[in-house]
């Protein structure tokens, strides 16, 4: 196990440890991997605020030097804040708070300025997967609104940046918006929901990425601006709203993409994830979520189709071939596998199936068939033989 | 100036030794009960006896002994009557109730509805509004009559909801209608001998509130809170007397109406919806008129209850994020206080203490002033989902949660 997975099993597979990490003083991710541990004294300050994960930008890192601009983004940020329970002019509208992010999660959105920035001499994911920040202090709020239902504030903050094994304090200009469980907000979350943002700029030097990067001298040197978006909400990641689902298995659902999409290390998340699927192996909800997360979560790099395929396969079995959602998924592995005909096949099977189901899963099961249907032609477009050219 | 919550029933005397229908004897979930005692053992208050249920939200009705709730099977509904003190079964009626198309189950389809005892007769309506009428001593079917089928009564989404309750010679019921029902309509008042109808309401939609009746200067009404509408109905006739409309983030799920005499009622909803205090005002031409006192988008009280002491609210606000008990000041909406510690909680005033149950199967044991919460004991008794309010008769608690009926004692006696 090199240090990289020494690392990644610590604080994954933790069952709420209480030590907080020294480093920035953010506590650790909970058994999920998918918030961290908020200690009762901090919730007992107001309202906890948890980072939703994969929603907005979260964390860009942008360097515009002479040679060179890199624009980077995570969206798998992990953390919380808390707020007092009532926005004053004058006093701090944030109390505490820890952000985590993995390093794996930064990208430019190409492989090759990806390969630099997580390389030894930048960002070193191999030793360090994870960037930290941390919640020092927030100013006094000033200008606080609250109109239509929303309360707004500018204040300063106060944090530390962790990249690797250097710690930056910054200080800077933040906005926050507090907006009460709203209707029109619930796609997000289904609770309160709490918006903050601030930009700050740091030496690279300070993090200590070497003059010698392998992006080359005009990277080297300059500040790199970072700028923080969370939207974040009551509604804690790691609650299982499914009663049909155990808790247990609700947290290693969590746990697993934690591991194969956040970190992107497929290898160690594969090999949890056949453990789980054993775990799981005849309960057809579970083993469809399980295969549907690999097939669609868009930020997954590696999908293996053979464990997706295992574990939809038994789904669609042991609903006898009657559960639409399970066919959808088993469609859509072949969809995703580049073989149509037979998705078409699998999802006209799904919307034969569609009696008696809930509201919201006909116009899903119709819409996937529309969409294969509409690509068929295409896709034998470009596999039959090109027409012979008319005779002259 | 006569202001006065009603007696509940009129066949079955309404006192404080019976729970007859939802909210008990006073229809607000607070009661006269033995002395409490005011703390418990480690391992929680001493357990009379514990017995399987199925699922379901019914709360536990009482009167001579036996207990009534209702519970589910499959696709079957259950009405059972129990032996109070020892558990067993007197018994129980099965009858077929198959879900409709399109409605959500992932927590299951119910009941949520509260039987009425009145009389010799014992109401229920099932998951998928079958309207049933027993004779309370044997279990055997009276009558019984498909409100979805007859009425076009809507089961909801997850499962119907609001409780049957009594007002002198009739059983008073929602009869909210889905889309596409032909006569739609929103509560009806039924003959507790024969189901026919005496009444039906203008249309308001179905949803799982439990109406109240209550008195105002003179004139009774029943009062009730059905998605958009907060209205009051005059309970013999099923005239509309005032009603006034909410804005859809409102129109959620909601607890029931909470009479705070003389004049005012309050309204929470979960889901974002907040807490609404009116004021009823007689208007001009014999006409009545309400008045909005205060609106509070931080107390949301789901599909639990609130209860009142004195000049204070106390509930238990949380949609599907935390849950936190609070004091809300009925003069401005104000927040009291606000403590963590039981997930979305259920609520009982006896002997001067709060009985808190939580949907994580938590029971507490506090007292609630306006300055603050002092917790006494707390006691892990279900696992998920105890949703329904427990049953105080004299020092046994009567409670349950998905898979559970227990009977506590929590008198000074057996908790020494």
């Amino acid at each position: 196990m090199n240090h990289r997975m020494i690392l990644l099993a610590a604080f994954i597979t933790c069952i709420v440890p209480s030590a907080r990490s020294i480093a920035g003083d953010v506590p650790p991710r909970t058994a999920s991997g998918q918030t961290l541990v908020v200690s009762e004294a901090e919730r007992d300050l107001g309202e906890t605020y948890f980072v939703l994960p994969g929603v907005g930008t979260q964390l860009t890192w942008k360097s515009d030097a002479a040679l060179f601009r890199l624009d980077a983004v995570c969206n798998r940020v992990v953390g919380y804040f808390v707020a007092p329970f009532e926005l004053e002019e004058g006093t701090p509208p944030l109390l505490a708070g820890g952000l985590r992010a993995p390093t794996a999660s930064l990208s430019t959105g190409a492989e090759q300025s990806d390969a630099g920035l997580h390389g030894a001499p930048v960002l070193n994911l191999a030793e360090y997967p994870e960037i930290l920040i941390s919640f020092v202090s927030a100013g006094p709020a000033r200008n606080v609104s609250k109109e239509n239902n929303t309360e707004q504030c500018e204040f300063d903050l106060v944090g530390e940046l962790t990249v690797k094994d250097k710690t930056v304090r910054f200080e800077s200009s933040a906005r926050l918006a507090l907006l009460p469980y709203s209707i029109a907000m619930s796609q997000f979350s289904p609770s309160d929901l709490l918006m903050v943002r601030t930009k700050f700029s740091v030496a690279l030097a300070d993090l200590g990425i070497s003059t010698e990067s392998p992006l080359g001298e005009g990277f080297a040197g300059a500040d790199v601006e970072i700028e923080l978006y969370f939207m974040c909400a009551t509604l804690d990641p790691d609650k299982n709203l499914d009663p049909r689902v155990k808790d247990e298995h609700y947290l290693k659902q969590l746990q697993f993409m934690t591991r194969l999409r956040d970190f992107n290390d497929p290898k160690d998340a594969y090999a949890f994830g056949r453990e789980f699927m054993e775990e799981i192996w005849d309960n057809s909800q579970l083993l469809n979520e399980l295969a549907s997360n690999v097939l669609t979560d868009e930020h997954v790099k590696r999908r293996d189709f053979a464990f997706a395929e295992k574990a939809a396969a038994r789904a669609v079995e042991l609903t006898e071939r009657k559960d639409p959602t399970r066919l959808h998924t088993l469609a859509r592995l072949y969809y995703e596998r580049g073989e149509l005909a037979k998705a078409i096949e699998i999802q006209k099977e799904a919307v034969d199936n569609l009696e008696g189901q809930p509201f919201y899963i006909p116009p899903m099961i119709r819409g996937a068939l529309r969409e294969y249907e509409a690509e068929a032609p295409a896709a034998r477009a470009t596999t039959e033989e090109p027409p012979e050219a008319p005779a002259e | 100036m006569l202001f006065t919550l009603l007696p509940l029933a009129t066949a079955s005397v309404a006192n404080d030794a019976a729970w007859l229908q939802w909210g008990g004897p006073r229809g607000d979930f607070t009661c006269e009960s033995g002395k409490l005692a005011g703390k418990w053992a480690d391992a929680g208050p001493a357990e009379v006896w514990s017995r399987d249920i199925g699922e379901g939200e019914s709360t536990i009705l009482f009167e001579d002994g036996v207990l009534y709730t209702m519970c589910r099977e499959g696709e079957r509904d259950v009405v059972i009557a129990v032996n109070a003190d020892t558990g067993a079964t007197v018994w129980e009626y099965k009858y077929d109730a198959p879900s409709k198309p399109g409605m959500l189950q992932d927590y299951g389809s119910g009941p949520h509805s509260t039987p009425l005892l009145l009389g010799d007769r014992l109401f229920t309506v099932g998951c998928m509004t079958h309207f049933h009428c027993f004779d309370k001593k044997t279990g055997k079917v009276l009558w019984m009559k498909d409100l979805n089928a007859e009425l076009g009564v809507s089961p909801q989404l997850r499962g119907y909801g609001s409780s049957p309750i009594a007002y002198k010679d009739t059983v008073i019921v929602n009869i909210g209608a889905g889309r596409g029902a032909e006569d739609p309509s929103g509560l009806g008042a039924f003959n507790p001998e024969n189901g026919e109808i005496i009444w039906k309401s203008e249309k308001f939609n179905g949803s799982y509130p439990t109406p109240i009746i209550v008195n105002v200067d003179g004139q009774e009404m029943l009062i009730d809170c059905l998605i958009y509408d907060r209205f009051a109905l005059d309970p013999v006739d099923g005239k509309k007397l005032w009603g006034v409309k909410v804005d859809r983030q409102s129109a959620s799920i909601l607890a029931s109406p909470l009479w705070i005499p003389p004049d005012k009622v309050f309204f929470s909803a979960g889901h974002g919806g907040g807490s609404r205090l009116y004021q009823i005002k007689a208007g001009e031409d014999d006409a009545w008129a309400v008045e909005e006192l205060w609106y509070c988008n931080k107390l949301r009280i789901m599909h639990a209850n609130a209860i009142r002491i004195g000049d204070h609210v106390y509930g238990s606000s949380g949609d599907l994020g935390p849950a936190y008990l609070m004091a809300v000041d009925l003069k401005d909406g104000k927040i009291k206080w606000r403590q963590r510690g039981f997930a979305k909680s259920t609520l009982l005033l006896a002997d001067g203490k709060l009985i808190i149950l939580d949907e994580n199967g938590n029971l507490g044991l506090a007292t609630a002033t306006p300055e603050k919460f002092e917790l006494h004991s707390k006691v892990k008794l279900f696992e998920k989902y105890a949703w329904a309010a427990p049953t105080l008769i004299g020092t046994r608690l009567y409670a349950r949660d998905y898979h559970a009926l227990k009977c506590l004692d929590l008198g000074v006696e057996a908790n020494q």
